[in-house]
């Protein structure tokens, strides 16, 4: 198997030799290919039994290649980690702006990261489910990373609106994600869409009241 | 001593070690070259009694659990009404979670990780303890408007909570924490404060 896969799709490997495309392009264009080739080395092998040497040639470069960009697997891993990261913080951004209620902000950011998850299961189980399965180092890694990602997702509530205890938040906060984890672990991962109104409750209800966010998740997005 | 005695006792002896390496090491990180070390038995003698890191992992959590199961069953059964199960029940949690520290990484962090029996008994786990959670329905004026799968979040969130504050070192058996851990619970149906 190893040496022989092909790049993923819409990755083009880049011809060998003197190709006259800038440094910079040749870096980004090799990273983004790592980023590939990680998330699909996972979601084959997931991350325990990943090994650079899947990474490489799902990606399509060598060895020497990776390890002029990261260390370990587990470096690559987070940096990945952070790029999808961004990319759902860009999609949540992208989706709040039209709204000025706090709600309906919070609502909008967790639809548009459920749309993208829910396109991209792949993408979601690596961010989500590989560093549970991971056990160690890296689920305590995670189980930070979550929580920034809910304070993120709520943190800029209004003076108004009542706080709740860090012990609610990482209630709500761990029972989220297991909904989604649960949704995907049982491979239905395209439906995650499916949970938003259930998610706008579970996490609005203590916030705004029960009626305040029952009313809010049945509005259309 | 007979056979069969003797069989517990070593089982036993090994289970003590075992929880401690795996949840010190990680189950990935565990080989059973680590199990044997700490057990001080022969390798021959290891698959005697298991067949494999695997299966010895699946009765470590089983005893771990089913230990702080009992406790948590006893203190429910000692109370009536249903707000003071849920918090003597977690302050047996708590006591449980205090006393045997790598027990509870193993059970909650370590299990997500070892293999699709173990995930399945971590589901399981989450299940048991939102069933315990539904009767809070029926104190719940706008029961309605709960979420659908409310408890099954909550259940998961509250283990997420013991799991992050236990490996902080954060947690103590005292009623500021019950009370803590238990608004986790408590507050979506009895609603402190939301309007």
């Amino acid at each position: 198997m190893e040496g022989k896969a092909s790049p993923p799709p819409g990755l083009s490997r880049l011809p060998p030799g003197r190709h006259g495309l800038s440094r910079e392009f040749v870096a980004q264009n090799q990273r983004d290919r790592l980023t590939a080739g990680i998330i699909a080395a996972v979601a084959e092998h997931g991350y325990e039994k990943t090994t650079i040497t899947n990474v490489v040639s799902a990606a399509g470069l060598s060895r020497r290649t990776f390890y002029a960009y990261f260390k370990t697997k587990e470096e690559c891993y987070l940096a990945t980690c952070e790029e999808i990261a961004e990319h759902l913080r860009g999609a949540a951004k992208g989706a709040e702006a039209d709204s000025d209620d706090w709600g309906e902000k919070v609502k909008a950011r967790l639809v548009a990261v459920l749309a993208a998850l829910a396109a991209n299961p792949d993408l979601a189980n690596f961010l989500l489910v590989a560093p549970a399965r991971a056990g160690g180092e890296l689920s305590e890694q995670y189980s930070a990373a979550v929580m920034k990602a809910f304070v993120e997702l709520t943190g800029d509530a209004p003076r108004e609106i009542q706080r709740l205890s860090s012990a609610v938040e990482y209630g709500l906060a761990g029972g989220s994600v297991w909904l989604v984890v649960r949704t995907l672990d049982a491979g239905e991962g395209t439906r995650l869409e499916e949970l938003i109104p259930d998610l706008v409750k579970l996490i609005l209800g203590p916030y705004l009241g029960h009626s305040k966010a029952a009313e809010l998740s049945q509005t259309s997005a | 001593m007979p056979d069969e005695l003797l069989e517990d006792h070593q089982r036993e002896r090994v289970l003590e070690a075992a929880s401690g390496v795996f949840a010190t090491r990680g189950y990935h990180a565990t080989t059973v070259d680590d199990l044997v070390a700490a057990a001080k038995i022969g390798v021959g003698n290891f698959y005697k009694l298991f067949d494999g890191k695997e299966g010895c992992f699946l009765e470590a959590y089983d005893r771990i659990l089913a230990r702080g199961r009992g406790r948590v069953v006893e203190a429910i059964a000692s109370q009536e009404d249903w707000a003071a199960q849920v918090r003597a029940g977690l302050l047996a949690a708590l006591k449980q979670v205090l006393q045997d520290p790598q027990g509870v990484r193993l059970v909650l962090a370590e299990a997500p990780a070892a293999g699709p029996a173990a995930v399945e008994r971590h589901r399981l786990l989450v299940e048991e303890l939102a069933a315990a959670f539904a009767p809070g329905r029926e104190h719940c004026a706008h029961a309605s408007e709960l979420p659908k799968h409310l408890e099954d979040a909550m259940a998961a969130g509250l283990l997420w909570f013991l799991r992050v504050k236990s490996v902080e070192g954060k947690l103590a058996a005292t009623a500021k924490s019950v009370e803590e851990a238990a608004s986790i619970v408590l507050n979506p149906y009895l609603g402190t404060g939301a309007s």
